[in-house]
């Protein structure tokens, strides 16, 4: 291992916003879990424990030869996938879905593994010489291999995890050179699922379509294929929808109608709302929030750290965290157009993919604009697994990006 | 290296998605100036709101005290359990309510729907009270479960206590959960689950009791605790109420009641049935002033009982035939019988029908009028009697004369003269004004009607009603020569830190003068001294050693056995006290209603120091 490359090549650029956003995370858990009642239930103290636990995860995957990575992804995938079937089988019940394995004191989710198995096997497959995804047989190996733990996930049943195998999927799908036509069929059951109980825009984006069908010159085939998939999910969804867990329809009741149930499922994105609300310009200061002091903010060390932020330190603060986000994963594009492997190229998109998924999903969900998806904040949130795969994707990050200039 | 990771195809592509990223980082930047700055105030005060609650703070309630300090009714600490059922957490969770209640009630041996009924007033700030007058053992369990329990709170409050138990239950009355004409009435003051005096001196002072209750702002956490006082707001302190001095002397008292329960009924072969007390009331007050130093009615109950809610069996004993909450002296009528008398003489003399030595015609046990007998009491017959022999005997045939001239527009303008239609004015809720009636009152009633029921008014029977209170203030009015005196309880009103508000003694309870020519009031006096004192007296069970005292008897008829009544004042040359005794269906005046007027007189002047000197009053 030739570490004079990390000293050499080392992007600050991508190094320094992870640290300061791991630091925000340390100070505002240690805020967060002050309450008024004086209860802190150690868990600042145990995030600092993970937090070192999850320093040698990054150092790990910060020093892993890249080219080691590459040749085990396949078997890291298949392992991945082994895990999510065990944990269906023989995995902890939590609030009615299969996520954990307990061993002893431990609690571990292999989805959060499965994650980077993913972003490596795509990495490693569509980097590959032969891979031209304007055809339908790559494609549909990759759509594949993004839908089998994706499916796997939706068994446990978790909606937001699940939804990060194709978020992260997607900008490597891109960065492969996905024709953008494709893009759009592959985006267009999410459109046409957010347009379920709209029939006039639904309509229209039939129309629409259509319009994009004929000028890019596809078959009528493939056109009508599309569009029965289309009615379909029109048709299926709602169906869908009834056999899914209560909670998760109680999200998605409340995310089309956030004000008709402040007092039920709604209270968390209310009184999350109230919170960075009321923090105003500069925030009632740090260790000051009464909306977190006196507990009113559930979750509020974990899923939603991001109010106590915004209620604290304010929309300086808060601005801060989200412009360090967008920082982080633009400077990811950047350093991967510069990348000279593929394979390390298309790793540092779907790592920076992956992180911005959850970042952009869990801050939208803080302030009302997204269901409640019970997705963490990364690197801010209170942590276990999650925080280690955070800290895994950086890692791969700083490890790419200090090897861009090698093939 | 394939075409596709070529320079210029990657630009292209990260261009795409640098403009992905810059608009979702956008999107979120701008949602979080709509909420902070656009709207920031807005949910500033809403995250104010969320912490902080103003809670009550409940007034301590005055005391009610005798005029001598013997306390009557205070409070005691007592342990309640309260709930914020509007609380965040059992909105967020509504299955935790479930839970609590479940708790909860196993604690207090109470079902969750029983304890869900008690919910229904709370507000923000103000808790459902789930239970007061918790037990020593009920308090630790809650607390040792408290953690597990949201939303409630174990609150030491004061609680209303009567250490006498039922000794002057009916003038002090007792407290109850507000109902809703008193929330309706006043929103302001009374919230549901509140204590409101209902009866007696607890409601006709209630607002002085009760003081003000303050207000405090407190910040709570998500589980509805308080975490500490919100002092950025003020507390407005809650301003305790004052302390109520009763005119009532508590020894007194007792000894009335206790005559009360000791009357037994006279009847049966062996002329003595052992039978329960009957219902009875009497009323001790001073003619000078108004002052009712004893008000007593039987049967009684345990004003204590009503505090912490009545169970099935308390409740039964108050619904009895009894009626033991009822207040006789005050909210029962009776016809007045032989007392009414002075009355009808008083008028007799001012009509100038009789003189006070006038002979009727004589008596012979009954007088015909028109074609109907009305029988004197005395079957045997009075014989020719003098205005002051037939008032002092109390002879039925002499008054039927007097009647008949005086008629019932005689009578009834005199009686209302001396305002016995009228409520007397006692400051206790519920009293009910007698029936004088009038000639349009018996036409209205009865169509036409004849000239004998003026007889029967005339010695106080048939139509005519009188609270036992309006016959007091009637013998009063004769005592003191003829001044109107309003009946009162309140003495002293006094803060709690024992500065005189009100004192009550000091102002003139005398309301103007009935007009009654003093020689007509020395007749009355001597007739009715002589009713007491005289050997063949029909009052003479009432004489307490020497003192001199005046009274009438009276025996009501009416469907059933007779009311006896006796009035009594005393001394007779300078009389300070009034007593009235009506005991229900429980025969002669005399031989019934006296003897417990001359426990309660003797109690007063035993007291007073006068029984061993034998009549000189104290100034």
């Amino acid at each position: 291992m030739n570490l004079r490359v990390y000293r050499k090549h080392n992007d600050w650029l991508l190094m320094l916003p992870t640290l300061l956003l791991v630091l925000a995370g340390v100070a505002t858990i240690y805020s967060a879990t002050r309450l008024a009642t004086g209860d802190a239930s150690g868990f600042f103290e145990r995030h600092l424990m993970y937090l070192a636990m999850g320093s040698v995860v990054f150092g790990f995957f910060f020093f892993l030869p890249l080219r080691l990575w590459e040749d085990w992804s396949y078997v890291v995938y298949g392992i991945s996938l082994l895990l999510l079937v065990a944990v269906l089988l023989f995995g902890v019940d939590s609030h009615g879905a299969q996520r954990w394995f307990q061993v002893g004191p431990l609690r571990s989710q292999p989805s959060e593994f499965a994650k980077l198995a993913l972003v490596a096997v795509l990495a490693r497959y569509l980097g590959g010489k032969r891979v031209d995804l304007s055809r339908p047989g790559p494609l549909a190996i990759a759509m594949l291999l993004v839908l089998a733990p994706t499916a796997l996930v939706l068994q446990q049943p978790d909606l937001g995890t699940a939804g990060a195998f194709p978020a992260l999927a997607l900008p490597m799908l891109i960065w492969a050179g996905m024709p953008r036509i494709l893009l759009f069929i592959l985006l267009s059951p999410i459109i046409g699922l957010l347009l379920v109980y709209n029939l006039v825009f639904w309509v229209l984006f039939l129309v629409f379509s259509i319009v994009v069908f004929r000028r890019s010159r596809l078959s009528n085939l493939l056109l009508g294929l599309f569009l029965l998939l289309q009615v379909g999910l029109h048709v299926g969804a709602p169906r869908v929808i009834e056999t899914l867990h209560p909670y998760q329809q109680a999200r998605i009741h409340t995310f089309f109608h956030p004000e008709s149930d402040p007092s039920g499922s709604g209270w968390q994105v209310l009184q999350s709302r109230i919170a960075i609300g009321s923090g105003q310009l500069f925030g009632t200061g740090y260790l000051q929030g009464s909306q977190k002091k006196l507990a009113f903010l559930p979750m509020q060390h974990n899923d939603f750290i991001f109010s106590v932020i915004g209620e604290e330190w304010g929309f300086f603060g808060a601005a801060v965290i989200v412009i360090l986000f967008g920082l982080l994963v633009a400077r990811s594009v950047r350093v991967a157009t510069q990348c000279r492997s593929p394979f390390g190229s298309l790793l540092l998109v779907g790592v920076a993919g992956l992180i911005f998924y959850h970042a952009a999903v869990n801050m939208a969900m803080t302030m009302g604009l997204f269901p409640v998806t019970g997705l963490p904040l990364p690197f801010l949130s209170y942590g276990g697994s999650f925080l280690w795969t955070m800290l895994a994707a950086a890692g791969q990050m700083g490890n790419v990006a200090a090897h861009r200039f090698e093939y | 290296m394939p075409r596709r990771f070529h320079k210029e195809d990657r630009a292209h592509r990260a261009r795409f998605l640098y403009l992905l990223i810059g608009g979702i980082t956008l999107l979120l930047v701008g949602r979080l100036g709509e909420l902070q700055l656009a709207k920031g105030a807005f949910y500033r005060t809403r995250s104010q709101e969320n912490r902080i609650r103003a809670e009550v703070l409940p007034s301590d309630r005055g005391r009610i005290l005798d005029r001598n300090g013997v306390v009557l009714a205070d409070d005691y600490p007592s342990s309640q359990l309260t709930l914020y059922p509007r609380h965040a957490i059992f909105q967020q969770y509504p299955d935790s309510l479930d839970q609590v209640l479940a708790a909860v009630g196993e604690v207090l041996g109470r079902t969750p729907d029983e304890l869900r009924k008690r919910l229904a007033g709370a507000t923000e700030s103000r808790p459902a009270i789930l239970a007061r007058q918790l037990s020593f053992e009920q308090v630790s369990l809650l607390e040792e479960r408290h953690a597990r329990l949201p939303g409630i709170t174990v609150e030491a409050v004061p609680v209303r206590r009567y250490p006498n138990g039922e000794l002057a239950c009916h003038l002090l009355g007792y407290l109850g959960e507000v109902g809703p004409e008193d929330l309706n009435r006043d929103p302001e003051t009374y919230h549901a689950g509140d204590l409101i005096g209902k009866t007696g001196i607890e409601r006709q002072y209630e607002t002085l009791l009760r003081g003000q209750d303050g207000e405090a702002y407190v910040e709570v956490d998500a589980r509805g605790r308080r975490t500490r006082m919100f002092t950025e707001l003020p507390v407005k302190p809650a301003v305790p109420g004052e302390d109520v001095v009763l005119t009532i002397d508590a020894a007194l008292q007792k000894e009335m009641e206790a005559a009360l329960a000791a009357i037994r009924i006279h009847g049966g072969k062996d002329g003595f049935d052992e039978q329960p007390a009957p219902p009875s009331c009497a009323v001790a007050l001073d003619p000078r002033s108004g002052e009712i130093l004893a008000l007593a009615s039987y049967p009684g109950y345990d004003p204590n009982i009503f505090v912490g809610g009545l169970s099935q069996e308390e409740y039964a004993r108050l619904q009895s035939p009894g009626h033991p909450q009822q207040n006789r002296v005050l909210q029962s009528t009776y016809p007045p019988g032989s007392t009414w008398k002075v009355l009808t003489s008083l008028a007799g003399l001012e009509a100038d029908i009789v003189g006070y030595d006038t002979a009727l015609q004589p008596c012979w046990g009954r007088y015909k009028f028109g074609d109907r007998y009305f029988g004197c009491w005395n079957r045997g017959g009075h014989g020719v009697l003098t205005h002051n022999a037939a008032l002092r005997q109390s002879c039925d045939v002499f008054y039927y004369q007097l009647g008949e001239q005086l008629e019932v527009r005689g009578i009834s303008d005199y009686a209302r003269r001396l305002r016995l239609h009228e409520k007397t004015g006692i400051d206790l809720p519920g009293e009910r004004a007698g029936l004088v009636p009038t000639p349009e009152w018996y036409k209205e009633k009865l169509g036409r009607f004849g000239k004998g029921v003026a007889l029967n008014l005339s010695i106080g029977q048939g139509e005519i009603l009188l609270s036992p209170l309006a016959l007091a203030r009637f013998y009063a009015l004769i005592a003191n020569g003829g001044t109107f005196v309003e009946p009162h309880l309140i003495r002293e009103l006094r803060a709690r830190d024992g500065r005189l508000v009100r004192a009550a003694e000091r102002e003139d309870w005398t309301r103007g003068r009935a007009g009654i020519p003093a020689d007509d009031l020395a007749f009355v006096h001597s007739a009715l001294e002589e009713v007491v004192m005289h050997a063949r007296g029909t009052g003479k069970k009432a004489r307490v050693g020497e003192i001199r005292i005046a009274g009438k008897t009276g025996t009501a008829e009416n469907p059933g056995e007779d009311h006896a009544l006796f009035a009594c004042y005393a001394p007779a040359d300078a009389p300070t006290l009034v007593v009235v005794v009506v005991a229900e269906h429980a025969g002669h005046g005399g031989s019934v209603a006296a003897p417990a007027a001359r426990q309660i007189l003797q109690s007063y002047f035993e007291r007073a120091g006068d029984v061993a000197d034998s009549g000189e009053t104290q100034p």
